[in-house]
């Protein structure tokens, strides 16, 4: 399985998938307690094998529709290097699409985007000083 | 013989992956394989003599496949240069009926029927020949 470079319009719809998982998986009782900015931060600071950990349990848990599933299997590949699209997606079991999505969000992690701006940020902290 | 479908599905099965084409122009079947009798000149013989013509010809099937991606095409490509065996499938939509043709080749290189269509699909005929073919009707 080869993981294709993240272009294109359904580029944007895997970081919606990404981040889909992440807010899926923050909503857990265990996660519950940080905002999403701290949870994401922290998911972003880790190792990328706990990383790989969590995007795992999230892929479990979070429901995804299916342009989601379509727009992450799209940046893999299968044995004879075809992106994966509905000529060939019948040919995946449930196991073979857990570990694609793991692959193209594991990618889509190592892109950074700052939800919150660096002024909003100062802001807050210094809002939570006074 | 010539056997024409519209309402069909078509698949590819390479290297062990299967591809389904929903958007299927046409599949044609020619099949040159036929009983024959013959007798002598003198004419004779009222039940002739049996013999099978056309069994050195393969099976070809010819079937047009509207937006294929630009990645199958190129697998395509790659196939007929390569000479590889790939097996073909079509099931019709009408009565369920397949038919399955095994260890076949590309016999001409995939053709784009417009040049002016979109890079990331188009329409494509492809062309295998096969001797290894079989039919199952649904009951």
């Amino acid at each position: 399985m080869k993981i294709l470079e993240l272009k294109g319009l359904k580029s944007l719809r895997v970081m919606n998938v990404f981040h889909t998982l992440m807010l899926g998986l923050k909503m857990l009782p265990n996660y519950m307690g940080e905002s999403y900015e701290d949870f994401l931060e922290r998911v972003e600071s880790m190792p990328p094998e706990d990383q790989e950990k969590m995007i795992r349990e999230a892929v479990l848990f979070v429901e995804l529709d299916k342009s989601e599933v379509e727009a992450a299997l799209i940046f893999s590949t299968d044995s004879n290097g075809i992106p994966i699209t509905a000529e060939n997606i019948k040919n995946l079991g449930p196991v073979e699409i857990m570990e694609r999505i793991v692959a193209v969000c594991m990618k889509v992690a190592e892109i950074k985007v700052d939800l919150v701006g660096a002024r909003e940020k100062k802001k807050s902290q210094h809002s939570q000083l006074t | 013989m010539i056997f024409k479908m519209y309402e069909c599905d078509f698949g590819i099965k390479y290297n062990g992956v299967s591809y389904d084409f929903t958007d299927v122009e046409s599949l044609q079947i020619e099949d040159n394989e036929k009983n024959r009798i013959t007798r002598g000149s003198n004419g004779k013989n009222v039940l002739g003599l049996t013999y099978k013509e056309g069994i050195k010809e393969p099976k070809v099937w010819t079937v047009t496949i509207k937006n294929m991606s630009m990645e199958i095409k190129a697998l395509l490509d790659g196939i007929y240069k390569d000479k590889s065996r790939l097996d073909v499938f079509c099931i019709s939509r009408a009565d369920g009926s397949s038919k399955m043709a095994k260890n076949c080749i590309l016999s001409q290189v995939p053709q784009q029927l417009l040049i002016d269509e979109s890079p990331d699909s188009m329409n494509v005929a492809l062309m295998f020949e096969t001797f290894d073919s079989a039919e199952n009707m649904k009951t």
